[in-house]
């Protein structure tokens, strides 16, 4: 039996690139669509979280590891490292994510842990430029879908964060009003 | 089964940071200790070629700021000389002039091989965007876009008859077409990446070296296999055939060039003296020399008989992906990763004193 490593590679990065937003769906759908917690699915993906962020890692090694046998990549020249550039800082990302991605990180790096695992959003944006950058010119029936998955998780990202403002200054504005009331009316 | 989904995740969780540095270490290692990138140890291979150092000048230096230069290939009739590049163009030159004729612009992504027909006039390039594309070296032009791969176009050649062309690509298959309409004519089913391809001179076999590091023929008429070997420890990334037809040299990740009795798959010579990996051989139209590009940044011309290294030139800063002789055999050009092509007189080649080891 033989395998097309050169289709594998691909269907490598498109696996790791489900998993990775399926690691971001959670949050983004519990502030986006808070019907969905009826359902228990974010709830569900929130405790597996962890688990699915370092199969997307590994299925994302795998990816990188196939393009650097196939395209010859030299990691130690500049100018192909800066072509790669996107996949070379993604994976950087995700190896500090899953190197981090225990309990004893948490207690270690406290509030530093949650900064650092904000770095996954920046991966949102990497990814999205990496299979446009790559895939132009060459598309396979996958690219589509990861485009449009990749798509779709960044608007809810972005819906998201609008929610996460607006709810934030209506808080503000609620603490604010008491505070111009004057404290007793004399009549 | 759930518990077996608990005792995963704990042990996941537990884990996950030496699984993840582990994982990392191995891809970082596996660049590192990759024959392509090592060097050999200090051994007397490597005091050999410190001692071969040629001092020669190339004659000229042409620049393509696209990227590094994958492929070059020369016109028979020694007037256009065509780069290809990462940088998804293939720039000809007119050499009598030393101008830029044109830049060819379609390929999505690196063009990683070059060749032209015999009669000069048409310009075959493979590329990582899964595509063959023949041009018209007068006009310019596109004349057929193949696209039957479904994965990089390693490497392309031109029957020596001028009517086929071979492509042969990651997907594991190599292309016969019809060099006039584009039609397929054959499939090979290689079973590995085709990293290089080569016809025999009398139009009639199609040779590919592999991933693996094998060699494997077939007859064009039939598709059947005639001979399959195991000629390297790793990638046989060049193949070359003499002018008379009777040797095949290859360049492989294992730092060795080869020569081969074609007939009967039976090791001639070893040449020994690449530091790092060998992209590229080619023949000089007398058969007497064959020059080889690696990534130790070097271009070396061996003596074929004796296996003598003839010149060591050293005037690239990066990696030599491909050389190749001009139809006279005055010229010797060479491309590089550091985005030059170099043209390098062959009369002044000098021959050093001392002799690379046969193996």
């Amino acid at each position: 039996m033989t395998f097309n490593t050169g289709l594998l590679g691909n269907f490598l990065g498109f696996v790791a690139i489900f998993f990775y937003i399926v690691t971001l769906l959670p949050t983004n759908l519990r502030i986006v669509f808070p019907q969905t917690k009826k359902t228990g699915i974010p709830k569900f993906l929130l405790q597996q979280r962890r688990l699915i962020g370092i199969l997307a890692f590994l299925v994302a090694l795998g990816h990188g590891y196939l393009l650097v046998m196939k395209r010859d990549f030299d990691f130690f020249d500049f100018k192909t490292s800066w072509i790669y550039i996107q996949g070379v800082v993604t994976l950087t990302i995700f190896t500090l994510l899953a190197i981090t991605s225990n309990d004893w990180s948490i207690k270690r790096l406290k509030k530093n842990w949650k900064r650092l695992h904000n770095l996954t959003y920046i991966a949102m944006f990497l990814l999205t430029w990496h299979i446009w950058g790559k895939m132009s010119g060459h598309w396979t029936y996958l690219t589509p879908i990861s485009l449009v998955g990749m798509g779709l998780i960044t608007i809810l990202y972005l819906l998201r964060r609008y929610i996460e403002k607006r709810n934030e200054l209506q808080k503000k504005k609620q603490k604010e009003v008491p505070a111009l009331l004057p404290e007793k009316v004399e009549v | 089964m759930k518990n077996l989904t608990i005792n995963l995740l704990h042990l996941s969780q537990k884990y996950s940071a030496v699984f993840a540095v582990t994982t990392f270490a191995v891809i970082l290692g596996q660049q590192i200790i990759s024959p392509r990138f090592a060097s050999l140890s200090p051994s007397q291979d490597a005091v050999l070629i410190a001692k071969t150092v040629s001092t020669l000048k190339p004659i000229r230096t042409m620049n393509d700021n696209e990227g590094w230069i994958y492929a070059i290939a020369m016109s028979p009739d020694g007037q256009f000389l065509a780069s290809g590049s990462y940088g998804e163009t293939i720039q000809i030159w007119h050499l009598p002039s030393g101008t830029l004729r044109y830049t060819l612009k379609g390929h999505g992504d690196a063009v990683k091989s070059l060749a032209f027909s015999p009669d000069s006039h048409i310009l075959v390039s493979g590329s990582w965007d899964n595509t063959v594309k023949v041009w018209d070296v007068q006009t310019g032009k596109m004349l057929h876009n193949l696209t039957e791969h479904t994965d990089d176009v390693e490497a392309v050649a031109i029957s020596p008859n001028g009517k086929y062309i071979l492509s042969g690509s990651l997907d594991q298959s190599l292309i016969l077409w019809d060099l006039q309409t584009g039609k397929v004519l054959q499939r090979f089913s290689n079973e590995d990446w085709s990293r290089s391809v080569a016809f025999s001179t009398d139009s009639q076999k199609v040779i590919s070296g592999n991933q693996q590091g094998t060699i494997r023929l077939w007859h064009i008429s039939n598709g059947q296999e005639i001979n399959t070997w195991k000629a390297h420890k790793a990638a046989v990334r060049s193949l070359a055939m003499s002018p008379d037809g009777k040797t095949l040299a290859s360049g492989s990740v294992d730092r060795t060039v080869k020569l081969w009795d074609l007939t009967t798959g039976e090791l001639k010579k070893t040449l020994k003296g690449h530091s790092r990996a060998v992209w590229s051989v080619a023949f000089s139209p007398d058969g007497q020399k064959l020059a080889s590009g690696s990534y130790d940044t070097t271009v070396k011309v061996w003596r074929v008989v004796t296996g003598e290294l003839l010149s060591n030139l050293m005037a690239h800063d990066k990696s030599v992906w491909s050389v190749v002789f001009s139809r006279d055999g005055q010229t010797l050009v060479s491309g590089s990763a550091d985005e030059t092509v170099k043209l390098w007189s062959v009369s002044k080649l000098i021959p050093t004193r001392l002799t690379a080891r046969n193996f």
